[in-house]
């Protein structure tokens, strides 16, 4: 009887308030709470945009909006913070470019991410995948003795993990020549974070969620693990695998303290590390430029947010469910 | 046990090891061409330091006979540097010429990173000739001379960015308040009139810092110092620190100051005239000078050394931030060293003090108009504070090159953060701070 | 055609196809597992062994507990006397698992695989012993060829060296016997048993092996040092009580966790029994409160104030913002859950904070709660005829600000300001996650309620918040790890001004690296933070895992 009143999709539907509405007061009060929730967590965000536009003095009076928008904020925050740097060489005969060079913060930072990126969902897959649908020794204890790490408070790791990559990076130099270092390179700043517990575990849990009826069917087919993992389970899991990029991206752009102190010299360093070296420089950017400057860092993240938002904030849910 | 047993011999090999390597440093002969020299530095991009710093090494690279090439990178500030300086330690893989303060370096000297640069000084092929050398102020580079234990007359860094911390006050102010229109003499003028602005309606009392370096100028006001270099121990319970706690803890709870919280507030309320005084560093003036054109303050400022308690007179702190040649075979140290050299002959000292506001090494320069070129510093504040230098009547502190000292300075603003709330009796927590400093003396040093 | 033969078996029989399996799961999980092990485990293990010494940047000398002693007292040896005891007790509990099974299945050849699991659980413990061997050597060389030229080849020879260095070699040569025998008797019982059962001895057994001796250890470790430690306490006319101490604070937990024991039992129970239950489980917290409370701050006096007020400052971070965080994402979860339009704007809006940087958005935070009176905060108070506060430069606790008493001090004005800034980046995940939890409880219980006449209330408080414990456990466990673990958020935002008001354990021990690199020091007191996350995990486990209702 009841069920005629719920969409077919009802179990992610909301209860409907039937055809009464003398409540219309209370759905003000509701849209009056959300709005202002959101007026909380976006203002900052808002202010810092609108600082950015504003003069020094107007900064420090905290003024809600600039009188005039000085867009020489963001070149000069750009320049002074070092945060990218295009350089085109041109034939300067014929004008064909001859050479395309991009440096600085936000460069790197991009470079990073998409190792961290790549790199994590090639370890964390096929781990989840064996936690999730195979059975083998140890899986159990294997998988606690994982979740426990996730225990395990960064401080503790600092130390031990700078002596690990300072000597894996040496053994790798002494494999692949200086290209292969670790320190104040690529490997320092992406390999420890490949395999990343968190990651595994919000997988596990959507693996575990796709029917056996699958599995049994392309085992009929002569299918092996291998297979049913690339072909039937991995197009299945874009909103997980969308998460997992989408955090990845969070976790490598806002990254600070590891990278602050593996880096030695701009080659590698990211752009977290750079905005704060801009802001707490021994003569610090003025603040308007310190709000340009955080302008630039957000904007990359908060527009892959926007566009992957809908997979990652399902996928995120996820990982509530069921533990 | 065989474990301990096993580290303590193997530490003693090492030791005797490294005793023998140091005794065996010899310059002479060797041949320092086409190496190439890592300076860390932290100027940050498009300051003037960081642009003149550049012309000069752009200058060496392309002069200097040997085909030396400096490579200088940006590290941020002096905490970024110490941490990257830990990492550097601990792999190895270090640069050749670090900026650091004396206690900084002391405690990378402490693992055997750093070059005592006074056996290139005097060396007879390298080294600056002793006529050269009375040319040099030594009482600015003897701040990096460590004559004590286990340093034994060591030279570990060559300063380079040198400053004083300085007392700004605002001679318009000083008079709308009622008061003679002059620097204070003496600390209690000093209070009263911070007292006196603190209770007014236009402006606030003092900017109290929290930081350990402030709080060692007052206590050089005092006549005190935070350590006894001859009984070698901390003495925060002496009678001038605990006098410097009491007023500042006084000043607060009378409104005669007040705390801040962004970094160089206290200069920029000054700089908008909202502050009769303020303390902070020489190279802080260009930025007073721009934040005051800016807020178009026109009283009149001026630059004095800190007024003293009855009876010690007026004192001053130097700031020494320096460079350390780090350890690296001899033909690159002999190269940082020629770098280091150039950058102390009048040329270069000419050209760094007139484009920075830094005081110079030399004494035989002078640093004219023509010269000064750092664009935001009227000149006329720079022979200003260069008089306070070169007055014999001011007394000079500077903070202790110990190793333990860069932990004990982050233990000092927690206690008088403590004190000045009054949250424990001022004995009772410079007898906490006391202890707890002497033990990370005899740790660390 | 042998190999084809051999594929056949392989794919054939049941044997085969778990061989298969077990093999493709291994390869599947090799790269998380070796990273996970060097940078996860490795580092835990390595960091304790760093605890046990003197550690400033480079190896010195081995001090055994001393850094544990110098940050908690008496309390740091007690620790210790757990930690073995838990091992003792966690090796009973596998012994005992391990006995049941191999009483189940009876197989032939159980003492071989019994002898399998042992010799390879020394193997373990040999390598981790000629490991903690080689680790002091080879962090010394760069100290050894500084002064030179650092060049790659030569720390190479020197690493090459570094396995031959007395101690480190024959430690080696027995790993290597060792890890010989191990291998040779696992593949013939593998073969012989199969890896199924065959297996799960010898890893069960295994496991027996290198924790009993490691507890046995460590059981030793502590007493020999505990006596050490008394003494030279009577060496110098003072005595030490630690036994006495280590019984009491042990009694008085014991006591606790009796009395909750007992406490859960009673009011299951009927009138009579009931009523003598519960008192007895009152009784026993008393008892067990008064010993704590009379033998626990003894116990910490030599310990490190910073430390303590840095735990101190820890919890009330924890309790200040896990609650709120909570809260307000489950308000907002449940208006968001109502029917409502632009539903997907307002869930992308919330989740803004959680995703930017810290550096960035405390940048507008200092400023949003800066002490002067053009502040916007200090604005808003002068609105409401409030007097500007000091925000970030408040040590001034909340309560005494407020004129309570001071056992109600709580947290400083500073401190509430990082939390405010804290709970803002979290709730919108809280909510999204909430917001998920709702959507899966099943639309029919809510339409039966109504039909039975509950109110929106009571709907909320007998369907909904039940069925979302899960979701509930799940975001207050992450939450409370997280705190624990906070460090960034507070380090951006602390003043001088507020000195040690607002370290979290997490910035006191980054404070002792960074600026007196007291690597051993440091190394203890991040393991006895360590410890504490782990217990109150546990705890959480326990007392609140029974309350979630999974439905």
């Amino acid at each position: 009887m009841a069920s005629a009143e719920f969409s077919p999709l009802g179990r992610q539907k909301a209860p409907t308030e039937g055809p009464s509405k003398p409540l219309d007061w209370r759905r003000l009060a509701i849209y009056a709470v959300l709005f202002a929730g959101v007026l909380i967590a976006v203002g900052p965000f808002l202010w810092m945009i609108s600082a950015s536009f504003m003069t020094l003095s107007e900064v420090n009076l905290t003024r809600l909006l600039p009188e005039k928008l000085l867009w020489e904020n963001y070149a000069t925050a750009l320049r002074r913070a070092n945060f990218l740097d295009i350089e085109l060489v041109t034939d300067p005969s014929s004008g064909v470019l001859q050479s395309f060079g991009v440096s600085g913060y936000i460069w790197n930072s991009v470079r990073i991410t998409l190792i961290t990126v790549v790199g994590s969902l090639l370890v964390c897959i096929p781990a989840a995948y064996a936690f999730a649908r195979m059975k083998f020794i140890g899986r159990n204890f294997i998988f606690a003795l994982f979740l426990s790490t996730m225990m395990i408070p960064g401080i503790v790791m600092l130390i031990p993990h700078l002596l690990t990559v300072i000597w894996l990076g040496r053994l790798s130099e002494s494999i692949f020549g200086p290209a292969g270092a670790w320190f104040n390179n690529w490997p320092a700043l992406t390999i420890p974070f490949f395999a990343s517990v968190f990651n595994i575990f919000l997988l596990r849990q959507f693996f575990l969620q796709i029917p056996d009826d699958l599995w049994e069917a392309a085992r009929i087919d002569g299918a092996g693990h291998p297979r049913f993992l690339i072909s039937v389970v991995l197009p299945l899991s874009k909103a997980p695998i969308m998460t997992i990029v989408t955090l990845g991206f969070i976790g490598s752009w806002n990254a600070l303290m590891w990278p602050l102190l593996v880096t030695i010299n701009d080659d590698w360093r990211p752009i977290a590390v750079g905005l704060s070296n801009f802001v707490t420089a021994d003569t610090p950017g003025d603040l308007n430029l310190q709000m340009a400057a955080s302008v630039i860092t957000v904007m990359p993240i908060l527009v892959l947010y926007f566009i992957a938002q809908k997979q990652f904030t399902e996928g995120i849910a996820q990982t509530g469910i069921k533990s | 046990m065989k474990k301990l047993a096993f580290i303590v011999i193997l530490l003693l090999l090492l030791g005797l090891g490294l005793v023998g390597a140091q005794g065996d440093i010899d310059y002479e002969g060797i041949d320092p061409s086409g190496q190439t020299v890592v300076y860390w530095h932290q100027y940050s991009d498009d300051s003037s330091q960081a642009n003149t710093m550049t012309a000069l090494i752009e200058d060496f690279n392309s002069s200097n006979e040997y085909g030396i090439t400096v490579e200088a990178h940006h590290q941020g500030h002096y905490g970024t540097i110490e941490d990257l300086m830990n990492t550097a330690i601990l792999s190895g893989e270090l640069p050749n010429l670090v900026a650091g303060y004396a206690n900084a370096v002391a405690g990378w000297a402490n693992e055997g990173v750093v070059v005592d640069i006074n056996l290139l000084l005097n060396s007879p092929a390298w080294g600056i000739p002793a006529e050269e050398q009375s040319n040099l102020n030594f009482n600015l580079l003897n701040v990096n001379q460590l004559d004590f234990a286990p340093f034994y007359g060591m030279r570990v860094a060559w300063a380079n960015q040198n400053s004083l911390n300085v007392f700004y006050t605002n001679l318009d102010i000083v008079e709308a308040l009622g008061f003679e229109r002059r620097v204070p003499e003496t600390l209690a003028e000093f209070e009263e009139i911070a007292c006196a602005a603190g209770a007014s309606e236009d402006y606030q009392g003092y900017p109290l810092d929290t930081g350990t370096s402030h709080f060692e100028s007052f206590v050089a006001a005092h006549g005190g110092a935070i350590f006894d270099s001859e009984a070698g121990e901390y003495i925060f319970e002496s009678d001038e620190v605990a006098a410097t706690m009491e007023m500042f803890t006084r000043m607060l709870e009378n409104g005669c100051a007040y705390l801040f919280a962004e970094r160089y507030q206290n200069t920029g309320d000054f700089s908008i005239g909202i502050t009769p005084f303020a303390a902070g560093s020489s190279a802080g003036i260009p930025f007073i000078t721009w934040d005051a054109a800016a807020a178009e303050m026109t009283d009149e400022w001026v630059v004095t050394a800190f007024p003293g308690a009855e009876d010690i007179g007026r004192t001053i702190q130097l700031f020494v931030p320096s460079q350390a040649i780090l350890t690296a075979g001899p033909e690159t140290e002999v190269a940082t060293w020629l770098f280091v050299k150039y950058l102390a002959g009048s040329e270069a000292q000419l050209a760094w003090s007139g484009a920075t506001g830094y005081f110079s090494i030399r004494n035989d320069i002078e640093v004219t108009e023509a010269d000064f070129t750092e664009p935001r510093m009227p000149f006329a504040r720079f022979i200003e504070v260069q008089a306070i230098l070169q007055d014999d009547m001011v007394s000079v502190y500077s903070s202790p090159g110990l190793p333990s000292y860069s932990a004990v300075r982050g233990l000092v603003p927690n206690t008088l953060a403590e004190v000045v709330n009054g949250d424990v009796a001022v004995a009772d927590a410079l007898a906490e701070l006391n202890a707890e400093a002497n033990e990370l003396h005899e740790e660390l040093d | 055609m042998d190999r084809l033969i051999a594929a056949n078996y392989m794919l054939n029989t049941r044997r085969g196809r778990i061989f298969i399996e077990n093999l493709t799961a291994y390869i599947f999980l090799a790269p998380a597992g070796c990273l996970i092990l060097l940078f996860g485990l490795f580092p835990v293990a390595f960091a304790f062994f760093v605890s046990l010494h003197r550690w400033r940047r480079f190896p010195d000398e081995y001090v055994g507990l001393a850094n544990y002693e110098k940050a908690l007292g008496n309390l740091g040896y007690i620790l210790f006397f757990w930690l073995a005891l838990i091992g003792c007790a966690a090796t009973l509990m596998l012994s005992r698992r391990l006995l049941r099974r191999l009483r189940e299945t009876k197989l032939d050849g159980q003492a071989a695989a019994l002898l399998a699991g042992i010799v390879s659980g020394y193997a373990v413990l040999l390598a981790i012993d000629w490991f903690f061997k080689l680790i002091p050597v080879i962090m010394l060389i760069p100290r050894q060829v500084r002064g030179r030229n650092t060049s790659l080849a030569l720390f190479m020879e020197k690493f090459g060296e570094s396995f031959l260095s007395p101690g480190v070699y024959e430690a080696g040569s027995l790993l290597i016997v060792g890890l010989l025998a191990a291998i040779v008797i696992v593949s013939v019982v593998l073969r012989r048993l199969g890896a199924g059962v065959g297996g799960e001895v010898i890893v069960l057994s295994a496991i027996v092996t290198a924790l009993l001796l490691a507890s046995v250890f460590l059981l030793r470790l502590t007493i020999h040092e505990t006596e050490l430690a008394i003494a030279e306490a009577r060496g110098a006319g003072e005595s030490l009580p630690i036994w006495s101490q280590l019984v009491f604070i042990s009694a008085g937990i014991a006591l606790i966790a009796g009395a909750y024991v007992i406490f859960q039992r009673g009011i299951k129970a009927l009138e009579n029994r009931r009523f003598a239950l519960l008192s007895l489980s009152g009784l026993s917290l008393a008892v067990g409160g008064y010993l704590l409370m009379a033998e626990a701050p003894a116990a910490l006096t030599a310990g490190d104030d910073d430390l303590l007020q840095g735990f101190w400052v820890t919890i009330m971070y924890a309790s200040g913002t896990v609650p709120v965080q909570l809260t307000i994402g489950l308000l907002l979860a449940y208006l968001l859950f109502q029917p409502i339009r632009f539903r997907a704007f307002f869930r992308m809006v919330y989740f803004i904070p959680y995703i930017t940087p810290f550096v960035a958005t405390s940048i507008v935070f200092r400023i949003i709660f800066d002490a002067g009176q053009y502040a916007p905060a200090n604005r808003m108070l002068t609105l409401v005829g409030i007097e500007p506060q000091r925000w970030i430069l408040e040590r001034t606790t909340l309560g005494n600000l407020l004129g309570l008493p001071d056992f109600l001090a709580g947290p400083a004005l500073a401190l509430v300001v990082i939390m405010i800034y804290s709970t803002w980046t979290y709730i919108g995940y809280d909510a999204v996650i909430f917001l998920a939890g709702l959507g899966n409880i099943p639309g029919e219980l809510y339409e039966a309620a109504r039909i039975d006449g509950a109110s929106g209330w009571r709907i909320f408080r007998h369907i909904t918040l039940p069925l979302l414990s899960p979701t509930v456990f799940f975001l207050s466990l992450v939450a409370i790890i997280g705190t624990f673990q906070a460090f960034t958020q507070i380090w951006i935002l602390r003043t001088g001004a507020v000195g040690n008001k607002v370290n979290t354990a997490s910035v006191y021990i980054f404070d002792e690296l960074q600026n007196s690199n007291r690597y051993g020091y440091a190394s203890s007191m991040a393991f006895v933070l360590f410890a504490l996350i782990l217990l109150l995990t546990l705890f959480q486990n326990r007392i609140m895992g029974r309350r979630v209702f999974y439905g």
